[in-house]
């Protein structure tokens, strides 16, 4: 992906990731850029995902609760937004798609513990529908 | 055959939006107080409708990308989050109110109180969610809401002077007693009930659901405009048999039991037979339209696995969402609250919010980047900017006419 220009706001940012089977992995809730020294212009390098990064962009009162309740629920002391390396971004169309499948990127908690905890309990959940 | 089960989805959409719960009997009630004189706002609506669908069921099956992925792509998160906020508010309560409509149309149909049939309601909605494919839902309860053509038979049956008809519906005036807040608090209404956001957010996802792809859009527009015609075509029914038949006696309707009277008189036994399973189908499919789009929304937003094309378990938050929403539908629903008086109140409400949700459609269809070659045409767009205007002038009239005229009273 060298040296393509695009408009990040417009072009990355809210825009669904998938997984290489087409599977949602989540949101491009915020960008990390990379400011080089030396004036020249900055680029991206990964993806941040989840109430942590929306939070900032949301800003106020609720923007900080969300990360306030990300922080509370998260098991790290001081936890980071999820972040998926930019290098593992094949293609940008309405979406973008990423070279990793869903279970080798950085673990989604919140899927987990819904799946874990509530609905993988339930008969039926490993079935497509008929 | 295949091509009529074919525009299952926009007839199941067409149904849950206008002749759910609120709607069954506000359209009679509309009928009964005011004749004909706001049929022009059902066409007026079908029409608003139809431009929109079309826009975002064509946007989905070209790009795989449902409404709110656009809402949020397209108005940042902020303003996203409020019309989620919105809509889900919106979509909840009109939940609420189909549970205990399934159950009023039970009650109807068993003389067993329709209290006691609500957590049996959420359980069937619930494993429809869970088990039912996608396509099976969308013909067993699209279809089965077709049952309700028996009001357009019992209207036929009733034999109107058509000429008269035609000029009463055409040169609308307000009835001699009645104001004008009122009777425009009521064109807005029933234009919310044709435009109710989750009918997009419903058929947008289900073009997904259903796999869709550019080479489908014949399939989508004939779902577009067969299905919402036909929703309208109900409600036209609904309101003429009312206007007929209640109008003249003096009867304001307020209960789901009323609604069908005129049928009874028209078509007899076998007419009732046929209301009582449209009620049941119709009040059902519109429950299932609003706990999916409830999920479709917010997964939509946070960018989670969404739809019934994958296991439960690879979409659990999903599915966690939709059983808590119907769990606090239902919950709702037992409260004894009058289901049809929340179901207008929250189409006045989903009013005030629709722009939010209209407006990104309209700019994405016209996007190249979305849609390569299938952007709108010059005509598409000149009446859905009409459209558009329209839309924000009711939103920003619906709740000042609502306090007015305290709810239509």
């Amino acid at each position: 992906m060298a040296g393509r220009v695009l408009d990040a706001v417009l072009s990355l940012l809210d825009r669904q990731v998938s997984d290489p089977d087409g599977r949602l992995v989540c949101k491009v809730d915020d960008l990390e850029l990379f400011e080089p020294t030396g004036g020249s212009s900055p680029y991206v390098t990964a993806i941040l995902a989840g109430p942590a990064a929306l939070g900032g962009r949301l800003g106020g009162l609720l923007g900080r609760w969300f990360v306030a309740v990300q922080r509370r629920l998260h098991p790290d002391a001081d936890p980071r937004p999820a972040r998926i390396d930019f290098g593992v971004v094949q293609d940008i169309k309405t979406g973008m798609t990423v070279t990793l499948r869903r279970e080798q990127l950085e673990p989604n908690r919140f899927e987990a513990w819904t799946r874990d905890n509530m609905i993988d309990k339930i008969p039926g959940a490993r079935h497509e529908a008929e | 055959m295949k091509r009529l089960l074919d525009v299952a989805l926009g007839v199941l959409t067409a149904i849950g939006g206008f002749v759910d719960i609120g709607d069954l009997v506000a359209s009679a009630l509309v009928g009964a107080r005011y004749g004909f004189a706001l049929a022009w706002v059902v066409v007026v609506g079908v029409g608003g409708i139809c431009v929109f669908a079309e826009m975002a069921g064509r946007v989905a099956a070209v790009s795989e990308r449902a409404v709110f992925d656009l809402v949020r792509e397209r108005l940042g998160p902020r303003v996203a989050l409020a019309n989620l906020g919105a809509s889900f508010f919106v979509n909840f309560l009109t939940l609420a109110a189909e549970l205990a409509g399934v159950a009023l149309a039970l009650e109807l149909v068993t003389s067993v109180n329709y209290l006691l049939w609500i957590p049996l309601v959420m359980f069937l909605i619930w494993l429809v969610i869970w088990r039912m494919k996608f396509e099976t839902m969308e013909r067993v309860f699209g279809l089965a809401g077709l049952a309700l053509l028996v009001f357009a038979v019992a209207l036929w049956k009733l034999g109107p002077d058509w000429g008269d008809v035609l000029h009463q519906a055409t040169h609308p005036i307000v009835p001699s007693g009645e104001g004008h807040p009122t009777y425009f608090y009521y064109a807005i209404a029933l234009f919310g009930t044709a435009m109710s956001p989750y009918e997009v957010f419903f058929f947008s996802s289900g073009a997904v659901e259903e796999k869709w792809t550019r080479q489908d859009l014949v399939t989508e527009r004939t779902n577009v405009f067969i299905g919402f015609p036909l929703g309208g075509l109900l409600t036209l029914a609904i309101m003429g048999c009312a206007a007929l038949v209640l109008k003249p006696l003096g009867v304001g309707v307020g209960h789901l039991s009323q609604v069908g009277v005129p049928v009874a008189l028209a078509v007899g036994k076998i007419g009732i037979a046929f209301a009582l399973v449209g009620f049941v189908a119709a009040t059902f499919g519109a429950a299932l339209e609003t706990a999916l789009s409830s999920g479709y929304t917010a997964a939509q937003y946070f960018g989670w696995q969404w739809g019934k094309f994958v296991r439960p378990k690879d979409a659990s938050r999903f599915h966690a969402l939709i059983i808590f929403t119907l769990l606090g539908g239902a919950l709702l629903g037992l409260t004894t609250l009058d289901p049809i008086k929340v179901t207008e109140y929250s189409i006045v409400f989903s009013a005030a919010a629709l722009p939010l949700t209209y407006f990104p459609i309209l700019v994405i269809a016209n996007d190249p980047e979305y849609m390569g070659d299938k952007t709108n045409s010059r005509w598409t767009n000149a009446i859905g900017t009409v459209y558009l205007i329209v839309v924000v002038i009711a939103s920003v009239a619906a709740i000042p006419l609502m306090i007015a005229t305290k709810a239509g009273l």
